[in-house]
């Protein structure tokens, strides 16, 4: 199959397009594999983040906005203005499969314009538009904006707010009002090309290589979707923040800076708490059946509000990361960060942070303004959220980012990152292999390059014993490359909770008709990651980088069941350089070789 | 007699409730303890838990002892003692 890209020269304003031939299509497939094949080729080592020569790109994969079931996701990749390597951010709502509609596999940007732009796609069109009056303008207004200027309420638009105008490090791209491609600063690398918003209308339907043979593919993934007890049950009733019980019970929810990992009133910030306390409405991604977002609406003063989510990560990042359990108060905050455009789980952790700095008498009060930035204040959460999205106040300190806010005030070992992207929210010292997973993440500090809380802690596809690290390299390595996958043909990864690698195979080769094994799929995960380990890799990052915060390493845990525990990365760390085939953190030439890379 | 703190969370809260249950019982074993709530709070809790087929807990489900999960204690014959806290989860996901 092809793939037809549109790229757009922000600086003299050129639109063109370009065929992805059927080659490489195969051996990098879409989404995550395609945007890093871009970027590898077409960026130079070392360039600024923020420079006209990083690209921006939003890309789709081949099973996007088809039957295939949880496939109303894209992806977005460029070059990371927080960590300096590789930022990719995958991303769910109506978006993506509209862009396919309109008849693009994704849009690469370079360049940066002149003035405010956005980009208006219309079934096989592109022009880039004036967004002077949309500059300041949050996301919610933008998108209003754009449709009642375009006069059409069924535009679907990803944009930025204040936040990636003015380039905190950590801003996000927001699509359909509260779905986000978070974390690495895509948002900032957006605001620095001067570049709005991408609208985009399509009319077209996507093409399969073998419709029928699709439709019996899909009627036996529903099934198992529908009878799975995570997909089926618990994720569309109390959505993702039904691990806030599971993960604290086990000692391992990050709670003030990491500083322990039990939250004595995490049940107040809880899915079941949300559920009896906010919810309105399920609201599903494009053509999702397991519908686990959240509609929520907050009555009471101070906080109220109507929007959507908070999701696990944000209840946990703006609630125990910061000593908070004031539902209310991180429903707010979170919905502040989804109209200004903000990563909320590096805001919540670099918040986290400076509450830690100043507790310690690190950060003077005269640079607060009278913000009380203690553990546990919630009006604090909500006012940060809006002065880190306009950088206003302290609020442009907390834009930097927890590893140079920490490094500004001396105290770099009480930033949780790693290389340079703030950590998630499951304790590693509790779930080594999880620990595993974020060391070696090509993007820095990520719980979904390798989901290792789904054996470790849940128990899919099967239990494993989080105290122990024997084994462990292999799992990370097989979660990495799967979910390679899950963000290159684009597909939500919550559908690896009830399909495996074969019925993802089944799925895939009626769309493609590439005709995979098993093993190849898995191989094509292992090229892309070892492809965005080579990028990262010429950008400086090699075994040194691949490791933790030292309160992780070093800091037993003080309390709750791990007790006493630290990651013991050490344990892991060669074994699975063994099992990638790397040496120090680079691929080795022969492993180039085996996948195709050289 | 042993009192045990028993916990459900997600669906298990409409059979145990939304607090820590303080129990009285003789159950030595988690698995004596799982009959012994089913008999309390109705046999919906086993056919949540425990697989017809195998009798052991059902792939997903969470049953932990003190904060550590049975599957790598003893299981359901793991041995309960005054002022344990079990606490009960069926299958969650997210990200």
């Amino acid at each position: 199959m092809q793939l037809k890209l549109l790229r757009v020269n922000l600086s003299n304003q050129k639109i063109w397009t370009q065929t992805i031939d059927d080659e490489t299509a195969r051996k990098y497939v879409g989404g995550r594999g395609l945007g890093v094949k871009v970027l590898y080729d077409e960026l130079k080592p070392g360039i600024d983040p923020f420079s006209p020569e990083n690209k921006l790109i939003f890309m789709t994969g081949p099973v996007t906005g088809t039957a295939f079931p949880l496939s109303g996701r894209f992806h977005v990749i460029t070059k990371s203005p927080l960590t300096g390597g590789i930022a990719d951010s995958n991303c769910g709502g109506d978006w993506g499969p509209e862009l396919r509609f309109a008849g693009f596999d994704g849009i690469v940007f370079e360049g940066v314009a002149k003035a405010p732009r956005y980009l208006w796609v219309r079934d096989e069109k592109a022009e880039l538009r004036d967004a002077e009056k949309l500059w300041g303008k949050g996301v919610w207004d933008t998108e209003d904006m754009i449709r009642d200027e375009l006069g059409d309420p069924k535009i679907k638009l990803a944009s930025i707010g204040p936040a990636g105008e003015r380039l905190v490090l950590f801003a996000a791209i927001i699509n359909d009002k509260h779905r986000a491609a978070g974390r690495g600063g895509v948002g900032a690398v957006m605001g620095s090309k001067n570049l709005k918003s991408v609208a985009v209308r399509g009319m077209g339907k996507v093409s399969v290589a073998d419709l029928k043979g699709l439709e019996v593919a899909v009627r036996r993934a529903v099934e198992k979707i529908r009878s799975s007890a995570v997909t089926g049950k618990s994720l569309p009733e109390l959505g993702t923040a039904v691990l806030v019980n599971v993960i604290n019970e086990i000692g391992a929810y990050p709670t003030r800076n990491f500083q322990t990992g039990v939250f004595p009133t995490a049940n107040k910030t809880s899915g079941e708490t949300m559920r009896d306390k906010i919810l309105v409405s399920n609201k599903p991604c494009w053509g999702c059946i397991v519908r686990c977002g959240r509609v929520t609406k907050v009555k009471e003063p101070p906080y109220q509000v109507e929007g959507e989510g908070p999701e696990y990560e944000t209840v946990w990042s703006m609630g125990a990361m910061c000593g908070v359990d004031d539902l209310n108060a991180i429903t707010k905050a979170h919905n502040i960060c989804d109209d200004l455009g903000i990563d909320p789980i590096s805001f919540g952790s670099t918040v986290a942070c400076a509450m830690e700095l100043y507790e310690k008498g690190l950060i003077p009060k005269e640079k607060l303004y009278g913000l009380e930035l203690r553990f546990g204040n919630p009006q604090a959460i909500v006012e940060l959220a809006w002065l880190t999205g306009y950088r206003s106040g302290f609020g442009n300190e907390i834009a930097l980012g927890a590893k140079r806010l920490a490094d500004k005030y001396n105290a770099p070992d009480l930033a949780m990152h790693v290389k340079g992207m703030e950590l998630p929210a499951y304790d590693p010292r509790a779930i080594q292999g999880h620990g595993l997973g974020y060391a070696t993440s090509n993007r820095g500090g990520c719980h979904l390059r390798a989901y290792m809380i789904a054996p470790e802690v849940i128990g899919i596809p099967e239990k494993l014993d989080p105290y122990k690290t024997e084994g462990k390299a292999q799992w990370v390595k097989t979660f990495q490359d799967l979910f390679c996958i899950a963000d290159s043909l684009v597909f939500c990864k919550f559908l690896t909770f009830a399909l495996n690698a074969d019925d993802l195979r089944e799925l895939t080769n009626p769309i493609t008709g590439w005709n995979w094994t098993t093993d190849e799929l898995m191989r094509t995960g292992d090229r892309i990651y070892t492809l965005e380990r080579m990028f990262i890799n010429r950008e400086g990052f090699g075994r040194k980088d691949d490791t933790l915060p030292k309160r992780m390493l070093e800091e037993p845990l003080p309390e709750g069941p791990a007790k006493g525990r630290v990651n013991r990365l050490k344990e892991m760390l060669d074994d699975y350089y063994k099992v990638r085939g790397w040496r120090n953190g680079k691929p080795t030439k022969a492993k180039l070789k085996e996948i195709g890379l050289a | 007699m042993p009192k045990i703190f028993v916990r459900g969370y997600a669906s298990l809260r409409e059979l145990l409730g939304s607090r820590d249950l303080e129990i009285v019982t003789d159950a030595e074993t988690v698995g004596l303890l799982i009959d012994f709530l089913a008999e309390r709070f109705g046999s919906n809790l086993r056919e949540m838990l425990l697989d017809p087929a195998t009798k052991n807990i059902l792939k997903g489900n969470k049953v932990l002892v003190n904060g550590r999960d049975v599957d790598f204690l003893q299981g359901l014959t793991t041995k309960l003692k005054d002022g344990d806290r079990v606490v009960l989860f069926p299958p969650s996901g997210g990200g």
